[in-house]
């Protein structure tokens, strides 16, 4: 089932045998797209929403200078753009990451799904609802946490999230993410990236080469980046 | 509601750039001629801001 990662760790398993399949058999189409390829575009009205099969993509949103605010990153099972369902465009761009493989839904289906199926609605909702979740954790980190604690959530957070759809272990997990892509996400520059990257590496904390994360000391960093994972709302309480 | 910071900023030299880091979320890069004027900035300023805290005391 392609679309089975969709809630996984966070309540799949009260999906219904009928509202899995209801959700497999919508998907329109499935799409390979390449590393570093704008999906959605800012204001353009759209008719299909996005489940990410395999790969990240980020939302993200420009200055008047053309310089890049990455306002989320999706991991493979979220809904990235659910959202454009009831509004009907978007307010920010979404691009891959690395390469990536998407599924497809068209929101007259999506529609039809509303009127039948009131509990897989509700589900979806939850899903949007989680974005909102941690747009407002990424409020408090990008208003609140010095450069360290920036990236080090970043990095936290990720690892909860891929470990709920088994993409991560033991705090390794792989990251098509540069280190332009981190600051972008963390409102630094490349040039303090680097510098937290070295700093949390000398401190036995975490280690990133190669686009693999190694995270060393788990509670560690989650006190250097004030991480507490009760917003992405897991199955076991996290 | 955010406090005066009391405890004074760390600045590092990184690959050609001055980083400056604090508390409350203070995380900037800069070229060593904007970190050195800002740097003659902050210390006019805060001369300044010390002669203020000796003739107004703080509103309650």
């Amino acid at each position: 089932m392609i679309s089975g990662k969709f809630l996984l760790g966070r309540g799949r398993h009260e999906l219904s045998d009928e509202e899995q399949r209801v959700l497999e058999d919508s998907i329109v189409s499935v799409r390979h797209v390449a590393a570093r390829k704008q999906i959605v575009r800012a204001g353009v009205i759209i008719d299909t929403s996005t489940l990410l099969l395999e790969g990240f993509v980020c939302r993200y949103m420009d200055d008047r200078d053309g310089q890049r605010q990455l306002v989320a990153v999706h991991v493979p099972g979220d809904f990235v753009d659910l959202h454009a369902f009831p509004m009907r465009r978007l307010d920010h761009d979404i691009a891959t990451l690395g390469p990536v493989k998407i599924a497809c839904y068209d929101h007259q289906t999506l529609e039809t799904i509303t009127e039948r199926y009131p509990h897989l609605t509700r589900k979806l909702w939850f899903s949007t609802l989680l974005d909102a979740a941690m747009h407002r954790e990424w409020i408090f980190r990008l208003g609140r946490l010095g450069a360290e604690g920036r990236v080090a959530h970043l990095f936290c957070e990720l690892n909860e999230r891929l470990e709920m759809v088994g993409l991560a272990a033991d705090g390794r997990y792989m990251l098509p993410m540069t280190q332009p892509d981190i600051a972008e996400a963390s409102g630094l520059t490349g040039v303090h990236v680097n510098r937290v990257l070295r700093s949390l590496r000398e401190k036995n904390l975490l280690t990133f080469k190669a686009n693999e994360v190694c995270i060393l000391d788990r509670k560690a960093l989650a006190a250097v980046a004030e991480f507490e994972p009760q917003y992405l709302y897991g199955s076991n309480g996290s | 509601m955010l406090r005066p910071e009391t405890i004074a900023g760390v600045a590092a030299a990184q690959d050609g750039f001055v980083t400056l880091d604090g508390r409350d979320g203070l995380a900037i890069t800069m070229t060593p001629e904007a970190a050195a004027e800002t740097g003659r900035r902050l210390i006019a300023a805060a001369e300044l801001a010390a002669l203020q805290l000796t003739e107004e005391p703080p509103l309650e």
